[in-house]
């Protein structure tokens, strides 16, 4: 059909770029031995994510991604590694017995994600303008037609915080205790 | 080939190495790192969605992204603080550690009574001040609880492991988490 | 022939079933009044000396017991109105007989005695009884007289003789002569005279009472009851075939008994054959000459029988026991009172002329049997059982009461209470006859309801002189014979007998009863006690064996219960069981503990969900 064929057409090369980058720092992520190479390998991943993002045309997201996940969560999954003692080298083996089970069942998960994808295609909504958002829309947006899940999500972060501090705290009793012995 | 089925295909591909690193890995953390990429991957299909969709002049996607993020990172910081405060109390981060959920086989009576005095852990300890050493004797324990003990002054043990914990006389052998009090063997 | 004698009856119906009745009832006629006066008598008297014989016997008591029953019994027998009646103390009577017999029943031979007097009596009690079936069933009543309605009674019997029965007799022959082999097996006539010999185990005062003067006597009495259904449709001058059999078996019987009578050595087996040879007599008399003429030969033979046994036991008693007359002898003068009643009693067997009842009782018979229209075999096979009566007594009383003592101990007197009966009997075995002579028949006159006349011009009927002068000369004959073998010589017991010295065979024969027994034992016991194997055979095998197939089925189908209920119901149940906690613990296993396990599942489910999803959704 021609209209698909006007459609269709090669994804730019960046996109290829950004998606080996991301890929790759995934599976480095979950691949390597020591721990924290998997930290930083998943920093990677996750600026590869945020390219991506950019790339969508979503700068909000794209730049929200890169400041939370990399700037905080990844490095609070340094920061319990390091507190883990997780940078020695294991003796046991990373993985665990029974991996192959769990690779089939990803590959399942990915084979069942793919066909869907695949199979509805034709369904799947047709080029779009580049649509143009400013952070004012974002801004408007949030505390006006989305003002309950803002709320709802700062409760939820006040809880994720109180937790931590608690956690925090028993951790200190518990180092106090062992400074006694 | 649409550009979103490619998007959605990389966000799936994500989905899917996230969930390997989730179900192979035997660090916690390295599940929690699986986990973060397959919510990662979510939000790239949240996205790519806002972008080819009918109105994405709506910002739907994206401020389900944001919000998604926004969760996530909350998840990841309890998620990492439960994940070090149970290593505090294993000295182990190794997931087959944590198995209070199993369900113990007959024989509770024996367990219970024998545990009844062993409360404490014991962070480095040797294994032989702990009279859950000597209640740990419940099919054959004893003898790996002994082994356990020597290993444990010789620090050569493996996986952080030289304990014995509350109501959980865990007898280990080096070369694999794999026999337990109560004689749980994995499968 | 009857005449109008006086009757007096009383029944009563004892079961109604429907129509049917079966009546009982007793009769008081002239015929059962003299057995009841004879019964009543003898067996006074035989009470009172059983007191003294069997004082020194431990079961004293259980003997009176089983006497006083009999007594009962047999006058039951005698006023009985109905033949059921009759029947069921006839058989009373054969039960005591039995008791009696075996009284001493730890004695094999006393018990084989009664056994076998019980079942030989008891083949005529069958003929007995299909008779009495019969006749029942052809009357329409067990009553003998029931005022017109019975069964001996004229409108009846003409039913009967209207009757053809079998072998060209009308019913009331053939009735007759199945009553008449019932009452052979009682009176003891050939061929069912083997028990009689037997039954002189039982005591003496048995033997007396039952064997001689009453039970056996009951056949009799039976057949003179029920004469009007024998003599039923007899021709003028002639008779029927039921009393001609009666008379041709009594006769045979009287020579038969007689004969084997001779070579006896036990005191009492003679007396016991020379009863079954005066019961010949009977019957042969009342076949002959009518119910009057046997019934007199029957109440006098009961008192000098009676006599002869108690006597037979004085001696017994006096020689300690003895009862072989080869080593008794020469009592007469130890056992006085003994010796004279017994002579006396032995005359009156004979028929000694004139002063002993036997004579005038037996010549009477003769009388009969010599006028008889049919044979004249008959008089002179009873003549000869006269001479052999006789000879034999006079053998035993020279054996017993002469010659010399060769026994042990020396023999002695027995006490009053036993020698007094003995004075009392033999005083009616001789006065008896004034009663019935031909002078002054009152009995016969008594019997048929007439009044006799004293008239002493009766003595010159025709044949009557000759007759007595014949008998009397028979009589004598016998006697001198006897007296010239046996006389005053006792032989040693040792030595063969006089007559055995000259014909061994003969006498051998004799002795061995003339070999009835051994012709018994081999057809009739052998084969019952075949029978007897095969029933038994049969009982423990076959329906033996079936009870405990089945016995043995139920038990198997209870073990196959058992089996399927352990097995398949609870086995089931536990394998079920079992199974049911293995598959539990299999799926617990996935219960590892492990987050990885449930993450694993987890997705695992997703995408099956996903998958059906989207299968679902398609067009």
């Amino acid at each position: 059909m021609a209209y698909e064929e006007r459609e269709v057409r090669a994804m730019s090369f960046i996109f290829y770029v950004l998606t080996a980058l991301t890929v790759a720092g995934a599976l480095a992520a979950v691949l390597l031995k020591n721990t924290v190479h998997c930290a930083l390998a998943l920093s990677v991943a996750f600026t590869g994510m945020a390219l991506l993002f950019l790339n969508l045309d979503a700068q909000f997201a794209g730049f929200a991604q890169f400041m939370v996940y990399v700037g905080a969560v990844a490095i609070l999954v340094v920061f319990a590694i390091l507190l883990t003692k997780g940078s020695e080298t294991p003796t046991g083996g990373v993985f665990s017995r029974t991996w192959l089970m769990g690779l089939v069942i990803a590959a399942g998960v990915f084979a069942v994600l793919g066909w869907a994808v695949m199979g509805s295609m034709k369904a799947l909504p047709q080029l779009t303008a580049v649509p143009q958002v400013t952070v004012l829309q974002i801004g408007n947006a949030l505390v006006g037609r989305y003002v309950l899940p803002l709320e709802i999500v700062a409760v939820l972060l006040t809880a994720a915080m109180i937790g931590a501090v608690i956690v925090a705290l028993h951790e200190r009793s518990e180092v106090a205790k062992e400074g006694q012995k | 080939m649409t550009p979103l089925a490619c998007y959605l295909l990389v966000a799936a591909l994500m989905f899917s190495i996230g969930l390997a690193g989730a179900l192979t890995r035997r660090n916690a953390i390295l599940v929690l790192i699986g986990i973060e990429l397959m919510l990662n991957a979510a939000n790239l299909n949240l996205i790519a969605f806002w972008r080819y969709g009918p109105h994405p002049e709506k910002l739907t996607g994206m401020i389900f992204a944001i919000f998604s993020i926004a969760v996530a990172a909350a998840e990841a910081a309890v998620g990492l603080g439960v994940v070090s405060e149970m290593h505090r109390h294993a000295h182990t981060t190794d997931i087959y550690a944590m198995d209070r959920m199993k369900g113990r086989e007959v024989d509770a009576r024996n367990y219970f009574i024998h545990s009844a005095g062993c409360g404490l852990s014991h962070h480095g300890d040797s294994v032989a001040d702990s009279h859950c050493a000597n209640s740990c004797i419940w099919r054959g324990c004893a003898l790996e609880a002994r082994q356990a003990q020597s290993l444990c002054d010789a620090g050569d043990w493996f996986d952080e492991f030289c304990t014995l914990t509350f109501a959980n006389c865990i007898c280990a052998r080096s070369g694999g988490m794999d026999a337990w009090a109560g004689g749980a063997r994995d499968s | 022939m009857h005449g109008q004698a006086v009757r007096e009856t009383v029944n009563f119906t004892w079961i109604q079933v429907g129509a049917a009745h079966v009546d009982l009832g007793w009769v008081l006629d002239p015929l059962s009044s003299v057995m009841l006066v004879m019964v009543s008598f003898v067996g006074l008297l035989i009470f009172i000396y059983s007191t003294g014989y069997m004082k020194d016997d431990e079961n004293y008591t259980r003997f009176f017991c089983f006497l006083s029953l009999f007594a009962g019994a047999m006058l039951g027998v005698v006023i009985s109105n109905s033949i059921l009646l009759l029947f069921m103390c006839w058989e009373l009577v054969g039960l005591t007989s039995y008791l009696l017999i075996g009284f001493w029943y730890q004695k094999p031979s006393a018990a084989a005695a009664a056994k076998k007097a019980f079942l030989t009596t008891r083949v005529g009690d069958v003929f007995f009884l299909l008779g009495m079936v019969w006749l029942f069933s052809q009357t329409g009543t067990l009553l003998f007289y029931n005022s017109g309605a019975g069964s001996m009674e004229a409108g009846a019997l003409t039913g009967l003789l209207a009757q053809p029965a079998a072998w060209g007799l009308t019913a009331a022959g053939a009735i007759g002569l199945l009553i008449f082999a019932g009452a052979a097996g009682k009176s003891g006539q050939f061929p069912l005279h083997v028990w009689l010999p037997d039954a002189m185990e039982g005591p003496t005062p048995v033997s007396a009472l039952i064997h001689a003067a009453t039970m056996v006597a009951a056949g009799v009495y039976l057949i003179a009851r029920v004469y009007p259904l024998m003599a039923a449709g007899m021709p003028s001058g002639g008779t029927t075939v039921a009393l001609t059999v009666v008379t041709w078996v009594g006769a045979f019987t009287a020579v038969f008994a007689a004969l084997i009578a001779v070579a006896q050595n036990d005191i009492k087996r003679i007396l016991a054959y020379s009863t079954v040879s005066q019961l010949g007599y009977m019957m042969a008399g009342l076949g002959m000459g009518g119910v009057a003429v046997g019934m007199f030969h029957l109440i006098t033979h009961a008192f000098f029988k009676a006599l002869l046994f108690l006597g037979a036991g004085s001696v017994i008693h006096g020689c300690h026991g003895e009862q072989d007359i080869r080593k008794m002898g020469g009592l007469k003068s130890d056992m006085v009172v003994t010796f004279i009643t017994y002579s006396i009693g032995m005359l009156a067997l004979c028929g000694f002329p004139l002063a002993f009842s036997g004579f005038w009782s037996k010549d009477g018979i003769l009388e009969a049997a010599q006028h008889w229209s049919v044979a004249k075999a008959p008089f002179y096979m009873l003549v000869f059982g006269a001479l052999l009566t006789a000879f034999y007594m006079t053998r035993q009383v020279a054996y017993v009461f002469f010659g010399v003592w060769r026994g042990g101990k020396p023999a002695h007197e027995s006490p009053k209470s036993m020698t007094a009966p003995l004075a009392i009997l033999a005083f009616f075995a001789m006065a008896l006859g004034l009663i019935g002579t031909p002078a002054w028949p009152w009995f016969h006159a008594f019997l048929d309801g007439r009044v006799a006349s004293f008239n002493l011009m009766s003595f010159t009927e025709s044949g009557l002189p000759g007759l007595m002068f014949s008998s009397t000369v028979v009589v004598l004959c016998g006697l001198w014979l006897s007296w010239k073998i046996y006389g005053d010589r006792s032989p040693r017991p040792t030595e063969p007998d006089a007559l055995e010295k000259a014909s061994p065979m003969v006498w051998g024969w004799l002795r061995d009863r003339l070999y009835v027994d051994e012709l018994y034992g081999a057809t009739v016991i052998a084969f019952y006690s075949w029978w007897a194997r095969v029933a038994d055979w049969l009982d423990r095998r076959v329906w033996g064996g079936a009870v405990a197939g089945v016995a043995e089925s139920f038990a198997l189908w209870a073990r196959l219960n058992r089996f399927l209920d352990t097995n398949v119901v609870d086995g089931g149940f536990d394998t079920g069981c079992s199974g049911l906690s293995g598959s539990g613990g299999l799926l617990a296993r996935v219960q590892t503990g492990r987050v990885q396990t449930y993450l694993r599942i987890l997705a695992l489910g997703v995408v099956a969900l996903v998958m059906i999803l989207i299968w679902s959704s398609r067009p």
